[in-house]
């Protein structure tokens, strides 16, 4: 029987790959839209939008594929944390670089959400509160425990991933201009703000409880030497600090632009 | 996996490591050679104990604790072996007061060893 989406499989871990064919679909037929679309339209072919787009639906299928979503599915929960940092902080702003304007704006308007993803990326308090419940929720032992153990559950966490990924770097980076907080320092603070505050609750959980708190890897057969307490400190230790170089790099770029355009103006 | 989270707990409390003792029964003599076994716990800790014997005296240590028996499946090099996965708690007045079967968490251990490691014949 063929698995479409990885799944926490409760049988010892083997490097033998696994085609997950779902997978391949959810980043193929993306980037085969992309690319019609941009072939299809009067202007030349922005290549290093065309790059980003690509970068960000390979960090999608390396975060979502064997062996990354495999492990992350149902033997370790450092390679859960991997996935979501994965998704939100390199697919999700890189897909938001990679897509045209143009693209964006007759993407949304088809979907009729384009009032909606124009309001959300003009109003930062909503995506920060949409994007850390999401994080809150989808790390919570009961819903680890539920969504990885379908096909279907598991997929809706990725995708859930993703999706808060794109919230939280609309008032920041999104494609429509109109859709964008204006002001540079109000950028940067919420950035600051929405990656570094909330999530520090289940960091610190994950790195200090004496007990692992997800079953479904505690209960899990052994990857390598790594306890599931060990593991589990490890997920807790990328969550605090892998947001940092990311977050702090993009706040150092907004930055160094800003001044810039300072000076050009003076 | 039990083994493992035992493993952990004992190292959380070095008191309790020191008042128990972790012992491993093979049901597959012919595979868990003492150097097997041996090998195989002190991936856990090197003060776990491995016991081994014929394949009737395993049998009948088995039907003595109340566990179900083992079964072998196949024959050849690749035949199998079906057991239980369960964890029998001992405390220090000599009685078996629990059976863990697969599943169990590392909290439950936590909580439940150092509940059983008060249990003597004094206390009731």
């Amino acid at each position: 029987m063929i698995t479409w989406w990885c799944v926490a499989l409760e049988k010892p871990w083997t490097w033998s790959w696994i085609p997950y064919p779902g997978i391949w679909i959810a980043t193929l037929l993306p980037i085969a839209g992309y690319l019609v679309a941009v072939r299809r339209h009067p202007r030349p072919i922005d290549w290093r939008r065309l790059a980003l787009f690509l970068g960000g639906m390979a960090a999608f299928w390396v975060a979502s594929d064997w062996p990354l979503g495999a492990l992350g599915a149902g033997y370790l929960a450092s390679a859960h944390m991997l996935q979501f940092l994965l998704y939100t902080l390199v697919a999700a702003p890189l897909i938001l670089l990679g897509t045209p304007e143009w693209l964006a704006s007759r993407l949304t308007s088809r979907l009729r959400i384009e009032k909606a993803v124009s309001w959300l990326g003009r109003s930062p308090v909503t995506c920060a509160v949409t994007y850390n419940v999401i994080l809150l929720a989808t790390h919570a032992p009961a819903t680890v425990e539920v969504l990885r153990r379908s096909q279907i559950g598991s997929f809706a966490m990725d995708i859930l991933w993703l999706v808060a990924g794109m919230i939280l770097w609309l008032p920041v980076r999104s494609p429509l201009p109109e859709g964008r907080v204006g002001s540079v320092w109000v950028r940067m603070l919420y950035l600051f703000l929405a990656t570094g505050v909330v999530a520090i609750i289940p960091a610190s959980m994950l790195t200090f409880t004496t007990n692992p708190v997800y079953a479904i890897y505690e209960l899990a057969p052994r990857v390598g030497a790594l306890s599931a307490r060990e593991d589990q400190q490890i997920a807790g230790i990328l969550m605090k600090l892998a947001t940092i170089p990311v977050v702090w790099t993009t706040i150092g770029i907004m930055w160094f632009r800003f001044a810039r355009q300072e000076e050009a103006r003076a | 996996v039990h083994l493992a989270q035992i493993a952990e707990v004992l190292e959380q409390y070095p008191s309790l490591e020191r008042e128990t003792a972790v012992v491993f029964v093979s049901v597959d003599p012919q595979r868990d050679t003492p150097e097997v076994l041996r090998g195989f716990l002190d991936k856990f800790s090197t003060r776990f104990v491995g016991l081994t014997g014929s394949t009737e005296e395993l049998r009948a240590a088995q039907v003595a604790a109340d566990v179900p028996p083992a079964t072998i499946t196949g024959q050849g090099p690749d035949y199998t072996v079906d057991h239980s996965g369960w964890v029998i708690a001992y405390a220090p007045d000599g009685l078996g007061h629990a059976i863990y079967p697969f599943g169990t968490r590392q909290s439950v251990w936590s909580n439940d060893l150092q509940t059983l490691a008060t249990i003597t014949g004094e206390s009731g």
